[in-house]
């Protein structure tokens, strides 16, 4: 757990960083900093391994004061994740990975092994190991980047703006694998961004930071969507914003059973009614399940991703919408295991969720 | 070519006399840029001023400060210390400067990160700045090396010179194949120094030359 207490951060030239901030980081969460440049987002998080001190308040970690700890073990004790990375660009991938278990005294070759971990934990190719920064690419400097904070099994890790610097396709590989790693990781994690839909998408619970340093809003995803405290939040949060919450509503939908395939390969998934002359759309399987197109008469429409059961309301509406038929695939594992229901899906938008 | 032949001995004899005189200002001029660079870094007055009195002390003729040194410190006037001493104050004055550029020129964000891991300040200037800062530092250590070469020559004129002897005889029994043997000797050593250097941090930067190969 790290504690806020009266946190601020005034520069010897006037300039205010941090007012008056009290937060409750709670241990094993992803809390997300957001906000626009400038607001002491980053310089909030900073405090946390005391690259910045604060001008008064304090901050505890697991109740802790670390104005009392030496900074050097104190930032041991944490990962940190930099924007672009920052690897040693003299070290190798492998010994960039290792540079956390070699501060603390481990033996090369034992920090060698720990770190060969970490990085296969981030998904890097093992042929790359031996590689240089200035020879990975920006997803992969980055993968670097998580392995060498995560090395050390470290309770705390920073990370600041650490998907920021590379383009959109890998960015969202990277927070996907983000996701993932969580699920087998304990750390408590601090994310700093400026994307609020980065921020929407990983955080437990999100700090929305505005000018002059102070928090807007703290509060869980869904609640930032649903109920901005003030409008500075909610033009922040952007557009589409009631459409987007619908991602952190639950589908509890039926899932009906597709039936048989035909000797095209095709199966019916529709509900008894109302179905044109030519008959109701069917969906055509590839050898794998996998859905590929609906087909009725001479039409055919290529089929899309279909719904993954649990990804959320939004992703039902669009799958529904986004079909010919009255029903959307549900998919597992990129086989469609299932259909649902239009109307059902229609239906679960027009009962609005209990807020109170 | 001739008197060099003939005089193979003795050649050796001045070229090992030179290339000790030549290198070892190098090696301390070195030694001592490196830690006052690290540290001037953070005093940003202390950095100035320094800078400015490097300057000063490369414009003090050598020939002046070998004379001028037994004198300061006791040292008989053909003692090789003099020189040895001369050209560690010229190699530092040229080096502590390029030791603070090359630190310069670390990326602040691999410095950002290195405090960030926990690396204490000595520690990091060790295990990463200074690494990093090799590729900047060498091009001037070439530099100094061959300089110091050509300068010990100006030494013969108070009789410690290695091969710089050899234009001061020649010149004055008008011969000038001594004089050339001379000249033959100091280049080749410049150029094989030079070269050693590069070669040396050629090694120490596998990292750089392997850009482009991103996959």
């Amino acid at each position: 757990m790290i504690e806020f207490e009266g946190v601020s951060k005034t520069y010897p030239d006037g300039t205010t960083a941090i007012e008056q901030l009290d937060l409750v980081v709670p241990s094993g969460s992803l809390t997300v900093f957001v906000g626009p440049s400038g607001c002491g987002k980053t310089t909030s998080m900073r405090m946390i391994n005391r690259m910045v001190e604060p001008t008064t308040g304090r901050i505890l970690v697991d109740g802790e004061d670390i104005a009392a700890v030496p900074t050097v073990r104190l930032r041991q004790s944490m990962g940190y994740v930099l924007q672009g990375a920052g690897l040693f660009p003299h070290r190798t991938a492998l010994d960039n990975a290792a540079t956390t278990l070699r501060l603390t005294g481990m033996s090369r070759a034992e920090a060698r092994e720990k770190a060969r971990d970490a990085l296969r934990l981030v998904r890097l190719r093992p042929e790359l190991d031996d590689r240089f920064p200035s020879q990975l690419s920006g997803g992969q400097q980055q993968r670097v980047g998580v392995a060498r904070a995560l090395a050390a099994d470290p309770p705390v890790l920073l990370m600041d703006e650490p998907f920021s610097a590379v383009d959109p396709v890998v960015r969202a590989e990277l927070q996907a694998e983000l996701l993932h790693l969580r699920k087998t990781l304990s750390q408590t994690i601090v994310f700093v961004t400026h994307d609020i839909d980065e921020a929407l998408l990983l955080g437990d619970r999100i700090a929305v930071f505005g000018p002059g340093g102070t928090v807007h809003q703290y509060a869980k995803p869904q609640t930032i969507l649903e109920r901005p405290a003030d409008s500075f939040v909610a033009q922040m949060v952007g557009r589409d914003r009631g459409f987007r919450s619908l991602g952190f509503q639950t589908d509890d939908l039926p899932v009906h059973p597709l039936g048989e395939r035909d000797a095209q390969g095709a199966v019916t998934a529709h509900s008894s009614e109302g179905h044109s002359a030519e008959g109701p759309w069917r969906l055509l399987l590839d050898e794998e399940g996998g859905p590929v197109a609906w087909l009725r008469g001479e039409s055919r429409i290529p089929a899309g991703e279909g719904h993954v059961a649990g990804a959320g309301l939004r992703s039902a509406l669009d799958a529904v919408l986004a079909s010919p038929a009255d029903a959307a695939v549900v998919v597992d594992e990129g086989r469609a295991v299932g259909w649902l229901d239009r109307n059902a899906v229609l239906r679960a938008l027009s009962v609005p969720e209990d807020r109170s | 070519m001739s008197w060099m032949l003939t005089n193979g001995g003795m050649f050796t004899e001045l070229l090992g006399e030179h290339t000790v005189l030549s290198l070892l200002p190098t090696v301390i001029g070195l030694l001592l840029a490196v830690p006052l660079g690290a540290m001037l870094r953070g005093l940003p007055r202390a950095r100035t001023i320094a800078v400015v009195v490097a300057g000063i002390v490369f414009t003090i003729p050598s020939l002046a400060l070998f004379v001028v040194i037994p004198g300061l410190i006791g040292t008989r006037i053909l003692d090789p210390v003099n020189v040895v001493l001369a050209l560690s104050m010229y190699s530092l004055a040229l080096l502590v400067r390029s030791v603070l550029d090359a630190l310069d020129a670390v990326p602040g964000d691999v410095r950002d990160a290195a405090r960030a891991m926990g690396y204490a300040p000595l520690r990091r200037i060790v295990a990463v700045d200074l690494p990093v800062a090799v590729p900047v530092l060498v091009p001037a250590l070439r530099v100094v090396a061959v300089t110091n070469v050509s300068l010990v020559s100006v030494g013969a004129v108070i009789g410690i010179g290695g091969l710089g002897s050899l234009f001061t005889a020649g010149y004055q029994r008008s011969y000038p194949d001594q004089i050339f043997a001379g000249i033959i000797g100091t280049v080749v050593l410049a150029l094989l120094l030079d070269r050693l250097i590069a070669l040396a941090g050629w090694s120490l930067t596998r990292w750089r030359r392997t850009a482009g190969a991103a996959a």
